[in-house]
């Protein structure tokens, strides 16, 4: 950790706010692209954003200066983002859809170097319900196992491959469908 | 589309960035710093803090306050011009006061408002100019910052081709040996020759990939894994910054003192005193809230006793009927009810007078002191603590001469303080407080013929250095 960074987290320790400007000015385009992965939509994004930046400042005391500072920061957003989701989840009872899922997979291995962009792939995960795009993230962008995964959310191991497996199918599907509308 | 490729497809998400709309931090800004309620807090406790230490300081003072009327009746009960005298005493001891504060000003010790007013704007000038340099120094560290991660990045990436193309060439070499190997072994050849080719796609596939990945701005891989690295070769090293434990405090200010006296256990008309009295003290954090602090000052005790009747020698008492307070043997002082009604008109050589006894101390505090509140500028803290103090000097005048040394004095006595402190932090490393503070010091004069009890009122300014 560069000493530049470490006389930043002092500051904010000592709720100097412009040192909590610049480290928000330094973290704010990673974390907000974290809450908008784990996030349905932006306006959700936006309420985890601010509740986990808040935290972050709250908690930047407690920061022991080992292993990477990103890292720990990347933690308390995406543990803001799944407390959400779960608390929704627990609320709404959402059931697992999965109609969707049973459209056949069209092998079109030759249509995959049309271009989607970042922004398309965000809006396919956003689509994904929230069950399936935390294990997802988990799986894919934070490289946890599954075995972490279900202590995480409170699943069986079993569950959370059989989500992963069906997040993969949504979003081929979904994908292969956007890239058929672009080339026709 | 194979079945995994999704993870391939969305590893490029994987730092993901993008700018958050610019009204979030202000929502996030308001929530760490409410303003109106944090400085209506400060305010709050500050004003708790100055008015429970003035209540108590009230309320022990009226139980230390001579009663006027009743010590008017008492030495003054038969003198029909008393009312007159007593405001000529008054007016006197106004004027004495205004005179001092004036000639403190002439003289400099207190500073001029005008003074005060041209340092604040220079300072404020020189702190604007810092703050300009400091903005262009930042501004330079973050050009170097960037050019510094550039730089890193594509270091990273030779070192990873380099790694690759090492790698490559060792299998060259191995295909070498093992041409020459299978010469004797035909069988094994074929065999080795397709392990190789193998060997060969996969270099050649992975140096794909890393030129695809350069191709990518989003993917930030090689700044994560230099971050990591960093940190692992950080983690012997780390230097937290400590906060400052010691502290160094030069305060001054005035001191407001009020004493309940009595001689010959009959109580005296007194009137308070205003003295400038100075202190450095020292302190240590034991805690992120408590501090001891300890030091050195001056401190100044005494009365002043309005209405005295005395006697010089001139006239003809009798033996005992005067009461001596100072080694001045010529002057009686003449406080007995019953001498008093002796003397229901002024006799040859029996004046009334002012009796000033002023007792000059070095005093060495101990204090304990507690944060009740910790903004990001201002603290406000309570005290509570014990002194002790020597004696340095003691004068007694009357009518404003020096008659001699006020007798049955003390050299050592002891006294209780209760204080707040409302600081602000002017530096980093400097505070500016106000210390207003409530004492109470138990008999300096002590003997059969006289005893008081001094309560002091002290309002401190100061300036605190910590190190």
């Amino acid at each position: 950790m560069d000493k530049e960074l470490r006389i930043l987290i002092q500051k904010c320790v000592e709720k100097d706010r412009e040192g909590q400007r610049e480290l928000y000015m330094l973290l704010s385009p990673v974390m907000y692209g974290i809450c908008l992965k784990y996030m349905k939509n932006k306006a959700e994004a936006d309420d985890v954003f601010q509740d986990a930046f808040v935290t972050l400042f709250q908690k930047i005391n407690q920061f022991k200066y080992k292993g990477s500072f990103e890292g720990w920061a990347k933690r308390i957003f995406i543990n803001e983002a799944l407390e959400v989701l779960r608390n929704k989840s627990r609320r709404l009872h959402v059931a697992i859809e999965d109609s969707d899922l049973n459209n056949e997979i069209e092998d079109v291995a030759n249509e995959s170097n049309t271009v989607i962009s970042q922004d398309e792939l965000l809006k396919h995960i956003q689509q994904l319900p929230d069950n399936y795009r935390m294990v997802f993230n988990l799986y894919v962008f934070e490289g946890c196992d599954h075995r972490t995964i279900a202590d995480k959310l409170n699943m069986a191991v079993g569950t959370s491959k059989s989500l992963l497996s069906r997040a993969k199918r949504v979003l081929r599907s979904n994908i292969i469908g956007e890239i058929k509308e672009k080339v026709s | 589309m194979k079945k995994d490729n999704i993870e391939e497809v969305y590893s490029e998400l994987g730092a993901f960035s993008k700018e958050p709309p610019k009204e979030l931090w202000d929502q996030i800004e308001s929530r760490l710093h409410p303003k109106k309620k944090r400085r209506g807090i400060i305010w709050f406790w500050g004003s708790a803090a100055a008015i429970l230490v003035l209540l108590l300081g009230y309320i022990m003072t009226d139980d230390l306050m001579p009663n006027n009327k009743s010590d008017i009746k008492v030495t003054d009960v038969e003198h029909a011009a008393d009312d007159n005298a007593i405001d000529e005493s008054e007016t006197q001891t106004t004027k004495i006061d205004n005179t001092t504060v004036a000639d403190d000003i002439k003289d400099g010790t207190v500073p001029k408002v005008a003074d005060i007013e041209e340092n604040s704007s220079i300072h404020n000038e020189n702190q604007k100019q810092q703050s300009n340099s400091s903005e262009l120094l930042k501004k330079n560290q973050k050009e170097h910052q960037t050019s510094k991660s550039i730089y890193d990045k594509k270091s990273y990436k030779k070192d990873e081709v380099a790694s690759h193309n090492k790698s490559y060439a060792q299998n060259i070499e191995k295909e070498t040996n093992d041409k020459a190997n299978n010469k004797e072994h035909p069988n094994l050849q074929k065999n080795n020759e397709r392990l190789v080719q193998s060997d060969k796609d996969k270099v050649i596939a992975s140096n794909d990939s890393i030129s695809k990945n350069n191709e990518k701005p989003a993917l930030d891989l090689a700044k994560e894994l230099m971050a990591a690295a960093e940190d692992l070769s950080d983690s012997t090293s780390i230097e937290i910054i400590p906060s400052a434990k010691w502290s160094l405090e030069v305060l001054g200010g005035l001191s407001n003192m009020t004493s309940k006296g009595s001689i010959e256990n009959t109580s005296v008309n007194t009137a308070t005193q205003n003295d400038f009295i100075y202190a450095l003290k020292v302190g240590y954090a034991i805690s992120d809230r408590w501090m001891v602090k300890s030091g050195v000052g001056k401190n100044v005790l005494g009365q002043e006793i309005n209405n005295v009747l005395y006697a010089t020698s001139d006239v003809s008492l009798s033996e005992n009927s005067g009461s001596v307070l100072v080694n001045n043997e010529t002057i009686s002082f003449l406080f007995s009810p019953g001498l008093a009604n002796d003397f229901s008109t002024f006799e040859p050589g029996v004046d009334e007078g002012t009796l000033e006894q002023q007792l000059n101390y070095v005093q060495v505090p101990l204090e304990f002191s507690y944060a009740l509140l910790k903004e990001q500028k201002y603290t406000v803290s309570l005290g509570i603590g014990g002194n002790v103090n020597f004696l340095t000097d003691n004068r007694a005048f009357l009518n404003g001469n020096q008659i001699g040394e006020s007798l049955g004095v003390d050299s050592t006595i002891f006294g209780a303080t209760i204080n707040s402190n409302i600081s602000y932090e002017f530096t980093k490393k400097m505070n500016l407080f106000l210390e207003p503070s409530y004492n109470y010091f138990e008999k300096p004069i002590n003997t059969n013929n006289q005893n008081f009890k001094n309560a002091q009122f002290r309002a401190l300014f100061g300036i605190q250095y910590k190190f």
